[in-house]
């Protein structure tokens, strides 16, 4: 890519394509192409002069590695393309702001070189929307925004106010477009965040199920769908029956059963089973259409403070038009009881505390956290409690096996060959370290094995060379399925070391192998711990399915006082459930497809990218990388955002009672009223547009 | 008379006038009209792009010297009290 920097400063650099101005994809593969970049802070685009903004971590270092990726970079490249989510954020935003000049352009053009008897039709014209609305809603005897808009405007008309109410229907459509670019924008953000991240799937070749790219699938196609993983296609059941998880699409996180001949869509999960699906539709467009319906009939986006402000708002809209009466009759000057409606306390509510809400929303996003709504946010500001899932979250998201102890003499790579092929097709973070210390050691198990059954938060059952295999917990192997020991074999099952967790293998109800698996703590877990019991957390929780040993280890590792070991899925989710009923605000962490019914019972979930799909469709927010500090930023930012929405509601209605006061005394007139009114809205506006944590104090934690 | 003229003038705009904007070569005009509008509307856009990467990058240089002059004043506090020690 050919480009010329055009200004150079500590972490910030202005760089001028060679080009009069770029295409949407051009834009959109260049945002895409450096938004995930590591180091890098903020992109911004100017396609319309061909230029890019980029803030990233200072230093000369960067600055240089940017300028030479930035001369790599290809925008034909088709591989950069697929970066291009379905649905841009960046076109989108790109959209609004085109929409919000030409409507402020337009607004002031008529304003300054219109004749006076245009400029009025205008303003008639477009005031009669607003007036149609407020009396559609007088007729249904319900007390709106809507209604004080119309009579403030009705009222300017009347009282031959034009210019007055010219301003108010320009501000309220901004408003609205405001208001509109913040839902766009969430459903976006959404609808990115729940996109398929599903790159291979597995395709039934003849009697083989291969990995292959998404891209290489074809209607027609037939592929293979595990327990655990996201259906990345929509499609006809041509095998096997499954329970289906629809929460992304329908809402409702009760699992569906599907079996042979019924229709599947893509973005849901299987539960339970598993399922080879007929491909009938290979684009994703049909998904989006889906999310948005799903966020229409959901009200989960708006946070509880917001919804109360509005409630509040609205019970003052009789008091202002009482007020307005009032002046009118103590005075009988129309003018200042108009002064009086065009004080409208909703504003404020409506518009500045949404915004401040998908602010920290997009802010969570720039610290690659994903936050499905305000409410959460909430949630977490006002929780005490969180429960930590051990594997993946506590520690490392890579397992590797230490060991492997082979029983009655067998072979050491050939138990692990069997068991990494057993494991294969199980997303879950033991699986994924056996499966690749098969790989690495290049083994494999010469006997062909029947379709592995998994068995959730317990082990997999299968049948290799007529005999029947699992692989599980020592409470599954032992415990359930009754596995002996043979003698000679006691002493080494006695001498397996506390600090790893272990994978049993029995091969006809004999132990064969005990897999030992090292998951050391992340290295910042433990100040993390502390961090947070500084921010007020008093009860934190660890649950794992490790035994009590291996728990008692970690736990005080990590300096977590709590701890459950050798618990159940359902355990989890009954855990948070009862400590929700003793009145805690409950989050819970975790990656599996175990945590998943703790995650929808607490409420704030919170998933880690890499975990399984279920886990991060059910979550309320997902935490990209196994970077646990970022719980410390969303603490601290859910925290700043209630304080801005609190802070954000009080003002607007100080500042707006005092312009009523000052209307009531008629030391304003009404367009002044309307001024004031409409740029306190818009200072509260643009304030809550900032960032709450400053970059440098981030990268700092 | 004055007053006629008034009402021939305003009946000439109103009949020959109307006639004259829908006319279809006054249509025709119509277009350019509107794409010398966008045409500017665009123009101002793009100039609140330059603004944009102006102020973006008057921000930058401006925190670069905040920087630059509390790290003097560190300096200078160290010095100042390395002189007392």
């Amino acid at each position: 890519m050919k480009f010329k920097v055009n200004h150079k400063a500590k972490g910030q650099l202005d760089i001028d394509l060679a080009a009069r101005r770029l295409s949407e994809e051009e834009a959109d593969v260049l945002y895409y192409a450096l938004v995930d970049l590591p180091g890098v802070h903020n992109v911004q685009v100017l396609p319309r002069t061909a230029r890019l903004l980029l803030r990233f971590k200072a230093g000369e270092k960067e600055s240089a590695e940017l300028v030479n990726y930035l001369k790599e970079l290809d925008l034909a490249d088709p591989e950069l393309k697929k970066k291009i989510p379905g649905v841009s954020a960046r076109a989108t935003n790109e959209e609004f702001k085109t929409r919000l000049g030409t409507m402020v352009i337009w607004h002031y053009t008529k304003k300054f070189f219109f004749p006076a008897p245009l400029r009025t039709l205008f303003i008639i014209k477009n005031g009669l929307p607003f007036i149609w609305e407020g009396l559609k809603d007088l007729s249904k005897k319900k007390f709106s925004a809507e209604i004080v808009h119309a009579s403030a405007i009705a009222a300017s008309i009347l009282t031959g106010d034009i210019p007055t109410a010219g301003s108010i229907t320009f501000l309220t459509n901004v408003g609205e477009l405001l208001e509109e670019w913040t839902y766009k924008k969430s459903v976006d953000d959404l609808a990115r965040s729940l996109a398929l991240n599903v790159s291979e799937v597995w395709r039934v070749e003849g009697d083989q199920v291969v990995k292959r790219p998404l891209g290489d699938i074809k209607v027609g196609d037939r592929i293979k769908v595990y327990v655990g993983n996201v259906i990345p296609l929509d499609g006809v059941v041509s095998e096997g029956e499954a329970m289906v998880n629809q929460a992304a699409l329908t809402g409702e996180s009760v699992a569906v059963h599907k079996e042979t001949g019924i229709t599947v869509f893509a973005g849901t999960t299987i539960d339970e089973g598993e399922l080879t699906i007929e491909v009938k539709e290979v684009s994703g467009q049909t998904r989006y259409d889906n999310i948005v319906k799903f966020i229409e009939a959901s009200e989960s986006m708006v946070a509880v403070t917001q919804s109360q402000a509005e409630k509040l708002v609205s019970r003052l809209i009789p008091y202002t038009f009482g007020t307005a009466a009032l002046t009118w009759l103590l005075t009988g000057n129309v003018t200042k009881a108009a002064a009086v409606l065009m004080v409208d306390f909703s504003c404020a509510i409506e518009v500045a505390m949404p915004i401040s809400v998908l602010s920290a929303m997009r802010e969570a996003g720039g610290h690659h956290m994903t936050v499905k709504g305000g409410k959460f946010l909430e949630a977490i500001s006002e929780s005490d409690t969180i429960v930590f899932d051990k594997t993946g979250t506590l520690t490392r998201s890579v397992p590797k096996v230490e060991q492997v102890i082979a029983m009655e003499g067998r072979d050491e790579d050939e138990m692990l060959a069997l068991a990494a092929e057993l494991e294969e097709h199980f997303p879950h973070s033991l699986a994924n370290a056996v499966v690749k210390a098969g790989k690495e050691r290049g083994v494999s198990y010469g006997v062909p094995h029947s379709k592995p059954e998994y068995i959730v938060a317990h082990g997999i059952v299968s049948i290799a060379g007529g005999e029947r295999v699992i692989i599980g917990s020592w409470h599954f192997v032992f415990e359930d399925e009754h596995t002996v020991i043979a003698p000679e074999d006691e002493e080494k099952v006695r001498n397996l070391k506390d600090q790893y967790s272990h994978l049993y293998m029995a091969i006809d109800g004999k132990l064969a192998a005990v897999i030992d698996i090292d998951d050391p703590l992340k290295e910042e877990t433990a100040s993390v711990i502390r961090k947070l019991k500084a921010l007020g957390f008093t009860n934190l929780v660890m649950m794992t399915g490790d035994s009590e040993r291996t728990a008692k280890a970690i736990a005080a590792q990590a300096g977590i006082d709590k701890y459950y070991s050798e618990v159940l899925p359902e355990d989890k989710a009954k855990y948070v459930e009862k400590e929700k009923a003793a009145g805690h605000k409950v989050i819970m962490i975790g990656d599996g497809i175990n945590d998943s019914p703790a995650l929808s019972a607490a409420d704030v979930g919170i998933a880690m990218k890499e975990g399984a799909d279920i886990a991060r469709e059910i979550s309320d927010i997902t935490l990209s990388g196994s970077d646990l500090e970022q719980l410390i930023a969303l603490k601290e930012l859910s925290n700043k955002l209630m304080g801005r929405m609190k802070n954000t509601g009080r003002l607007g209605i100080a500042f707006n009672g005092a312009i009523l006061v000052a209307g009531i005394l008629g030391l304003v007139a009404p367009g002044t009223a309307a001024l004031l009114h409409n740029s306190s809205t818009i200072g509260l506006c643009l304030r809550n547009m900032t960032n709450m944590i400053p970059d440098e104090e981030y990268y700092r934690v | 008379m004055n007053k006629w003229w008034t009402f021939g003038t305003g009946f000439l705009v109103g009949s020959v006038g109307l006639t004259v904007l829908t006319s279809k070569l006054a249509q025709r005009g119509y277009k350019y009209v509107v794409s010398g509008a966008m045409i500017a509307r665009d123009r101002i856009l793009e100039k609140t792009e330059e603004v944009l990467a102006a102020a973006s990058n008057i921000t930058a240089e401006a925190k670069e010297l905040t920087e630059k002059y509390y790290q003097k004043l560190d300096r200078e506090y160290k010095e100042a009290n390395s002189e007392k020690e």
